[in-house]
């Protein structure tokens, strides 16, 4: 099982190193909870029932691992200069308008809760309405209103 | 800018990132051999260790009682203090019994392929039984110093009269014991107290702004459905 696991993960891992891209600020964060996420999808697989598509399956559990992911009340640096650190890390392979869109994603994701980074990412990922409502467990409803308000709050930190 | 340009921004910064991280199954392997620093597993741990010190804790107490202090104070020691400390033999034995049936209960639902709603109310619901855990223990280890300390008390006063070849009633009601007496009861008070703050303040510092935040989270979902 363990090696069936481990092709699958690997043909997938892009999904929680997107988790992972949206949730850690620092690349410490980003090893510990991929780390964890994988953790928790081996400790999960057995339960997975093949009625649901396993990426689906993925995006919940790595969701719900970033959601809920316990971090020590660290002395925190500067937040903002790490991020403008590893971000010109990520962003220097970029031409000047890309290098600006994205600054300005991350900045705008950076100042949202953890339910509406998981919403963004996924709205990001091209996912229904649907979609996202089976990954989260939460209904079509609250996710349409919910992605309403993330709207407004992007289109007003870009405005800025 | 608009939200698709977002969409298109996120699809050179994802696919981009996602190869640059891109791991082999050996390191995946790898990965998956190393302990987890996961909260709740670590929580796990935490508990079997409080669990089997509650057991040492309980045997030493019955050792003790049975076997060691037979011989030198069962037949002095007045019967409230042998009750107070079968009473705490029987908390600790207790406290063990309803401790593993709420945390199993807690636990039986937790996992991370539910939906987060489930998945927060369960972290929430283990948290809560570790900290009564937590503050069990810590009443345990408050009620044995408090026990001992009385104890010691007594036997300390009724030495005295043997020393002194007086009545131990005549002397515990003397100024100077009732003084003592009072400045020990004062200073254990001070001790259980400042403990018992200490404690909850490291307790606080550790878990309190998880819990806040898992509750902020669940508050969050709550809110529209």
């Amino acid at each position: 099982m363990e090696k069936e696991f481990v092709q699958i993960i690997s043909q997938n891992q892009g999904i929680i190193h997107k988790v992972c891209s949206i949730y850690c600020d620092s690349e410490e964060d980003r090893r510990d909870l991929f780390q964890e996420i994988l953790a928790q999808l081996w400790k999960s697989f057995p339960s997975f029932r093949s009625e649901a598509k396993f990426t689906t399956w993925m995006y919940r559990v790595a969701l719900n691992t970033a959601i809920t992911s316990f971090k020590k009340n660290k002395r925190q640096p500067d937040k903002t200069g790490i991020e403008v650190a590893n971000f010109q890390l990520a962003v220097e392979e970029y031409d000047h308008e890309t290098e600006e869109q994205i600054k300005l994603l991350h900045q705008a994701i950076t100042n949202l809760s953890g339910i509406e980074k998981s919403i963004v990412l996924l709205y990001l990922e091209n996912k229904k309405y649907e979609e996202i409502a089976e990954i989260t467990g939460i209904t079509q409803n609250y996710v349409r209103v919910k992605m309403n308000r993330i709207k407004k709050k992007l289109k007003k930190y870009m405005n800025h | 800018m608009e939200l698709k340009d977002l969409k298109s921004a996120w699809d050179k910064f994802s696919s981009n990132d996602a190869s640059k991280h891109q791991l082999g199954e050996e390191a995946i392997y790898e990965m998956l051999k190393k302990r987890t620093r996961n909260f709740i597993e670590r929580i796990d741990r935490n508990i079997r260790i409080g669990v089997v010190f509650l057991i040492l804790l309980a045997l030493f107490f019955a050792f003790d009682d049975v076997l060691l202090s037979s011989d030198m104070s069962y037949q002095a020691t007045p019967i409230w203090i042998q009750l107070m400390e079968g009473a705490g033999i029987l908390f600790i034995v207790g406290s063990f019994v309803y401790f593993l049936i709420s945390y199993r209960l807690a636990t039986k639902d937790y996992s991370h392929s539910n939906d987060l709603s489930r998945v927060l109310t369960s972290i929430i619901r283990i948290l809560n039984v570790y900290r009564k855990l937590f503050y069990m223990a810590l009443g345990i280890l408050l009620l044995i110093l408090s026990i001992s300390f009385i104890s010691g008390m007594f036997m300390g006063v009724e030495l005295k009269a043997i020393e002194l070849g007086a009545n131990v009633d005549a002397l515990s009601t003397a100024p100077p014991m009732i003084r003592m007496i009072v400045i020990g009861i004062v200073v254990l008070l001070l001790v259980i107290s400042g403990l018992f703050f200490l404690f909850r303040w490291g307790f606080r510092k550790l878990y309190g702004n998880y819990i806040f935040k898992l509750k902020a989270t669940l508050m969050e979902l709550d809110e529209i459905e």
